[in-house]
């Protein structure tokens, strides 16, 4: 069972990720930015379910390579994922004095207010950025090794710890650093 | 060292010219604009030049204080910038970056790099995007700004190449900055870009991140993203006046996405990065 793990641990491990990787997504509405058909499968071969108008609203249901499943009312179907975008981003809403702000911004001005003192990086707020090396040097506490960038970079959330890893493979088959690329490219694309 | 399925993207990226409208002459020249930019400095005299940039734009707004988020975003990007092609010093050496990635405490949202392989990201943006993949594409794009040689470009371009002596001079030093080198460097940050350089970004950003394993759509699911956000909100303000319209940048990549990378999918990681960002929260 051990064994048998060790040697399908990646096939397993990409699976899992391919799997999570097809669960719908947070349903967002999305805007059709060029008039489009909407098809029945992600191909340009593909029978064409009805076409959809430049503004059109729709539900974005998963992505795949370039196109988008998306659900247009009872209707669902495939758009080119370059031909929509989406309306709102799915931001929580700001806290405290952001809020005040924010409703200062939906207002008539046309100029974006000053938030000196908020938590932006704005215009003014960057005319005003005196030197702060100190924040610079913090960042070497960050700093990760390329090991642990490789072991977490495959380590998919869904992938049971223990099991082989991109990290693995490449410290057994590689040391270059554009190899490692490669390797990555064939398990999450090519592989399978 | 190469070959396998990679030349095949490398190809298929160079094939495709300027994306809509340019020629593969286009990329060329931006190409070697970048590499005559190089020319100017030493590997370390960048790096010094780079922490200036930093230290300047971390003194805008500071760094989050939250290891567990910045050691997250440090380990995505380093495995981005790693995929990256090794650029040769004046030696013939190749260049290696000591890369430090930060995430801003601001809501606004927005990214930058230095030379020299800083690379930021504000807490705004982390909250606006919906997947690791989308992270990848703009860490992928920022890193690109620092392969490429964009800050040097605009350093050179700006006629600050003098003032950027001073600032390396000053950080090599351990000296402080004049007020004319901090000047300089919120100048280059609120002007941005050569937009042409931006496009490059984002071309480059995506390949990188499909090396990486990474959906190549996450850079483009990034752009629409922030599409959504208002140039009359201040949390976009910068953003939307230091690069070309989110619509026109999905629209170049098109090409790219709706050709040779068709048929890759690659990882989205949505749950990792849900549960990292609760770290914000």
């Amino acid at each position: 069972m051990t064994g048998l793990r060790q040697r399908s641990g990646w096939h397993a491990w990409v699976l899992a990720v391919l799997m999570a990787w097809s669960l719908p997504a947070v349903a967002q509405t999305h805007e059709v930015t060029t008039a489009t058909p909407l098809r029945a499968t992600p191909s340009l071969n593909s029978m064409v379910l009805r076409q959809l108008a430049v503004g059109a609203p729709v539900q974005a249901v998963q992505t795949q390579g370039g196109w988008l499943k998306v659900k247009v009312g009872e209707q669902q179907g495939w758009v080119r994922l370059t031909h929509v975008h989406a309306v709102a981003p799915a931001r929580p809403a700001p806290q405290g004095a952001g809020n005040a702000l924010a409703s200062l911004f939906t207002g008539s001005s046309t100029a974006p207010t000053a938030t000196t003192g908020t938590r932006g990086l704005t215009q003014e707020q960057l005319a005003n950025a005196q030197p702060a090396p100190q924040e610079v040097q913090r960042l070497d506490r960050y700093a990760v090794s390329a090991a642990d960038a490789g072991s977490s970079r495959v380590a998919a959330g869904s992938a049971p710890p223990g099991s082989a890893t991109m990290t693995e493979r490449r410290n057994e088959n590689h040391s270059g650093r554009a190899l490692a690329g490669h390797r990555c490219l064939r398990c999450g694309a090519g592989g399978l | 060292m190469s070959g396998g399925g990679l030349s095949g993207l490398s190809s298929a990226l160079g094939g495709l010219g300027g994306g809509s409208g340019g020629t593969a002459s286009g990329i060329q020249n931006v190409v070697q604009g970048a590499s005559a930019a190089f020319k100017d400095y030493s590997p370390q005299e960048e790096r010094e030049l780079g922490s200036g940039f930093a230290s300047v734009l971390l003194g805008a707004r500071p760094l989050v204080r939250n290891d567990q988020l910045q050691r997250y975003v440090n380990r995505v990007g380093l495995w981005v910038a790693e995929q990256t092609d090794s650029r040769k010093d004046a030696q013939g050496r190749p260049v290696v970056y000591d890369w430090r990635f930060g995430v801003i405490d601001s809501d606004a949202v927005n990214a930058y790099a230095t030379p020299g392989g800083y690379v930021f990201v504000t807490k705004g943006l982390l909250h606006t995007l919906h997947s690791e993949a989308e992270l990848a594409g703009v860490l992928g794009h920022e890193i690109t700004h620092v392969v490429h040689g964009h800050y040097l470009a605009a350093v050179k371009k700006g006629g600050f190449a003098q003032m950027a002596g001073g600032i390396i001079e000053a950080r090599s030093g351990n000296g402080a900055l004049s007020g004319a080198m901090i000047n300089m460097v919120r100048n280059i940050y609120a002007k941005g870009l050569d937009q042409s350089d931006e496009y490059d970004a984002d071309r480059y950003g995506m390949l990188w991140a499909a090396r990486a394993g990474y959906a190549p759509s996450g850079l483009i699911r990034s752009l629409q993203a922030v599409a959504g956000g208002s140039a009359q909100d201040a949390n976009y303000q910068m953003l939307m006046a230091t690069h070309p319209p989110a619509q026109e940048r999905i629209a170049r990549l098109n090409p790219l996405v709706a050709g040779k990378f068709a048929g890759i999918d690659g990882m989205s990681n949505e749950a990792r990065y849900r549960t990292a960002l609760r770290a914000l929260d």
